[in-house]
């Protein structure tokens, strides 16, 4: 009876839209983008005659709000919600027309709902954005290489460090759970798609909708206050600040967007047998990670939505002439910021975990201590955020007790490090690329993970609060463990998208670049730091040029390693050695379906009887 | 024709029960209220912060700042928004928010179709605007009746103070979720209405996910009432 009439509202698109729908892209989004954002700027301008001086910034903010919906609209997002209101039913053909069926190549341009598209399309605009973050980091290391450069003038030298800070914050939340957590995570649940495909590409889709604004700050006279934006100077800075947070709010909408669909499609989508306790460990690391960060980040939009109102709507939440306190700032944004560090981490430890196991040819050592690690990492990390305020005065009374939480952290962490350690150990160790990868993270994460140990003391944190030592320090966590654990994850994945490998060879090239780069610009960062170099300074004494000079030359030599697995990426995508659908042997359900994947993932869903770690055991050895 | 029927009917063996897919969309409704929990809750956190911190003493309290004024500099105290407009706006919504659990209830009770449900949702609806157009009030009332923070000779220059700005936060985002609610009301009466929301199978189950964000609604002005006329001074 419904089918019937499923199938008569399929052939009259024009009742429901569909006719005009289907001509919407990418294209059709930046379009009505542009419309959205000319309209923002240009009709407050038509009707107000009494033009404060927050005018400019009330019409940035509006301008930049009209871009994020007239892309949505161009896009297709708005569609779902117009029609579920009208009462427009989606019909089984539009399902299928969403999902990409038969399109080809053009679904990867479209707001297409097929979780596999939509991880592709997470992977290429992770690429982008760490991209276009790598070439600040080297503008900002070239202006580094002497003490008085004036490679570029300091209020660009600014907002090059500040775009770097969060670009690469926004790249490396999405640069793991987004490709991976979208591709990999549903089928190794047993799962036909998403929980809630459409949600999917909208999480995706609104990822790009905030970039623009956020790149758009560099053009409009970019920001002057660190990707931390503290206030005051937030408040102070010119109109780039605008775009800037409404390109946060946006990212929120999206990272909330995408925590709930992730969150619910391990949930409820498992496969018959899929019980937590055989669930794959990087699945277990998605599920932590889309947690902590539908905690975390809400926080985040709304401390860019004060900034926005003190800025453009005459309020003082930050300014303290009336009332207002910048400690509220640090506070909000430190309550994000650091749980954020593990939404950032925890999918990319996921990720190596799956990797240890499968080259190893063991079972991932002590399986619920490594959950139990990720779970302990994530509470905690709630609870630590003031450690960023300990030389700030705020509630010096509270010290102690955030230097514990925090010094606390490292046991989940070092039991992280132990699972992966001891899966290793004694195994049959097979030194592939993406093995590679997971070494040089253990190596990197150390150095990280002990700088942060001292960091968090709080008469240590006092002398090196502020320095280049804390740049090195989290650069060690970010590039040395996240990326790598990012990068690795491409290895061990890629021939899944593409069925192709990546090339060994050029493999280990960009790893040891990467990796001697690593440890080239960090280590001399840190002695720059121990030396008192301050974080942030567009030009430095002249005792601190030695170890910037090799730090630059270390930061070209990652680059060079990053060029060399990209073009790696993009020649393999055409022409790698095939792979066929289970290269690794890997026994984790998305090797077990065929390569490319079809449209459902599954023929028949299958029946779990065992975790998949059983490497190394005897067939049925464990039921 | 025909091949849409056998495309239909092949993956049609991959359609769940209805029961799965409603538990799944439940759990999805439930976490987004959790996100928007943390968001209410790091608005009130600001509202509290700000005056327990009360920087300068400037709570509540600005200069005057008629230049020509023999009294220039001088400090002066705002009055406080009327609590029981606060707690008007927040029956209304309270109402709205009895209503739908109503109209629910009313539509689950139904042997065949949607009985009233439909004019029941567009009174929810109706009543999130009248909320909206209160609170809509209540934001002039902060920009008419309570004076600014004037010490610049630029009369475009106006600050809030921090109470004033807690304030515009609260009301601004309760009245973001108002126009959400009233979106949510009439196109549940839409639905009803054309027979996509009824007491049959679970074509209820969307009505239910509406009563969950309206209540928690319902509860965050409750809780924001009740700490902005308890906690003001
Ligand atoms: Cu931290």
């Amino acid at each position: 009876m419904t089918a019937t009439i499923d199938l008569q509202k399929s052939h009259s698109p024009a009742t429901n839209g569909g006719g005009f729908l289907r001509r919407l892209n990418f294209g059709t989004g930046i379009i009505f983008g542009i419309i959205g954002a000319l309209l923002g700027y240009f009709l407050p301008h038509h009707f107000f005659d009494n033009q404060g001086s927050a005018f400019a910034d009330q019409c940035t903010v509006i301008s930049a709000v009209g871009w994020v919906i007239g892309f949505w609209f161009g896009i297709g997002a708005l569609a779902g919600p117009f029609k579920w209101f009208l009462g427009w039913d989606q019909t089984h053909a539009d399902e299928m027309y969403l999902a990409g069926k038969d399109q080809g190549k053009k679904r990867y341009w479209k707001y297409c709902t097929d979780h596999k598209v939509v991880g592709v399309q997470y992977l290429v605009l992770a690429m982008v954005l760490l991209g276009a973050g790598g070439i600040l980091a080297m503008l900002i290391r070239t202006d580094l290489i002497s003490p008085g450069s004036h490679f570029v003038n300091q209020q660009v030298y600014n907002s090059f460090l500040s775009l770097h800070g969060m670009l690469m914050i926004i790249s490396l939340i999405i640069a793991v759970a987004g490709p991976w957590g979208n591709f990999v995570m549903p089928i190794q649940c047993g799962a036909r798609d998403m929980a809630f495909p459409r949600l999917n590409a909208l999480s995706l889709w609104t990822v790009v909708a905030a970039a623009v604004p956020l790149l758009t700050t560099l053009f409009i006279g970019g920001i002057q206050d660190g990707w931390t934006t503290y206030a005051p100077i937030s408040i102070q800075t010119g109109i780039g600040m605008n775009t800037f947070a409404i390109a946060i709010i946006t990212f929120v909408i999206s990272t909330t967007v995408a925590g709930v669909n992730t969150v619910c499609t391990i949930m409820t989508m498992r496969t018959t047998g899929m019980s937590l306790d055989r669930l794959p460990i990087f699945t277990w690391a998605s599920l932590i990670g889309g947690a902590l960060g539908l905690y975390a980040m809400p926080f985040f939009a709304t401390a860019m939505t004060m900034t926005i109102l003190d800025r453009s709507a005459g309020t003082s939440f930050f300014s303290a002439d009336s009332g207002g306190t910048g400690w509220l700032w640090e506070n909000m944004f430190w309550l994000m910021g650091h749980p954020e560090v593990y939404v950032i981490l925890i999918p990319a430890v996921g990720a190596l975990l799956e990797i240890a196991t499968v080259f190893s040819r063991k079972p991932l050592f002590s399986y619920k201590t490594a959950i139990g690690g990720m779970a302990g990492i994530a509470g905690l990390s709630i609870l630590v955020w003031a450690h960023h305020m300990f030389t700030t005065g705020w509630a010096p009374q509270l010290g102690g007790p955030f230097m514990l939480t925090t010094e606390l952290i490292s046991i989940p962490t070092g039991i992280i490090f132990l699972v992966a350690v001891g899966t290793i150990w004694r195994g049959n160790l097979w030194m592939k690329t993406p093995m590679i990868w997971l070494m040089g993270f253990i190596a990197n994460f150390i150095i990280g993970g002990v700088t942060g140990i001292y960091l968090s003391d709080i008469p240590v944190d006092n002398t090196m609060h502020g320095t280049m030592f804390v740049v090195a320090h989290f650069h060690y966590v970010f590039v040395g463990s996240v990326l790598f654990g990012a990068i690795g994850a491409v290895y061990f994945w890629f021939p899944k998208i593409s069925g192709r490998f990546l090339d060994e060879k050029m493999g280990r090239i960009s790893f040891w670049l990467a990796f001697i780069g690593v440890q080239v610009t960090f280590l001399a960062m840190f002695v720059s730091g121990l030396r008192g170099m301050p974080r942030r300074y567009a030009s430095y004494q002249a005792i601190f040029e030695h170890t910037n000079v090799i730090s630059t030359i270390g930061a070209y030599t990652i680059m060079a390693g990053m060029l060399v697995s990209l073009a790696n990426i993009i020649l393999s995508w055409r022409s790698g050695e095939p792979s066929g659908p289970n290269p690794w042997h890997s026994k984790t359900l998305e090797w077990l379906v065929p390569t490319p994947v079809p449209l459902e993932n599954f023929e028949v869903l299958p029946v779990i009887e065992s975790d998949p770690y059983t490497y190394g055991e005897k067939e049925g050895a464990r039921a | 024709m025909s091949s849409d029927t056998i495309e239909h009917e092949a993956s049609h063996g991959h359609h769940e029960a209805p029961e799965v897919v409603e538990g799944r969309q439940r759990l999805g409704i439930w976490l987004f209220i959790v996100g928007d929990v943390i968001m209410l809750a790091s608005f009130i956190f600001t509202y509290l912060y700000l005056r327990g911190t009360n920087t300068g003493n400037g709570w509540m309290t600005y200069l005057q700042g008629d230049t020509n004024a023999a009294n220039y500099g001088q400090p002066v105290h705002e009055k406080v928004l009327s609590a029981g407009f606060n707690w008007t706006i927040t029956a209304v919504i309270v109402a709205s928010a009895a209503v739908v659990w109503f109209g629910e209830k009313h539509l689950r009770a139904q042997q065949k179709g949607a009985g009233s449900f439909s004019l029941i949702a567009a009174v929810a609806g109706l009543l999130a605007i009248v909320a909206s157009a209160l609170t809509v009030i209540q934001l002039r009332s902060i920009d008419e009746h309570m004076p600014y923070h004037l010490l610049s000779q630029n009369v475009h220059e106006f600050t809030y103070t921090a109470y004033g700005s807690a304030e515009i936060l609260l009301n601004g985002s309760s009245l973001l979720h108002l126009i959400v609610l009233a979106f949510l009301g009439f196109g549940l009466a839409i639905r009803a209405s054309k027979g996509l929301v009824s007491s049959e199978g679970l074509k209820w189950s969307q009505a239910r996910f509406v009563r969950f964000f309206w209540v928690w609604v319902a509860l965050g002005s409750v809780i924001t009432a009740a700490v902005t006329s308890l906690i003001n001074k």
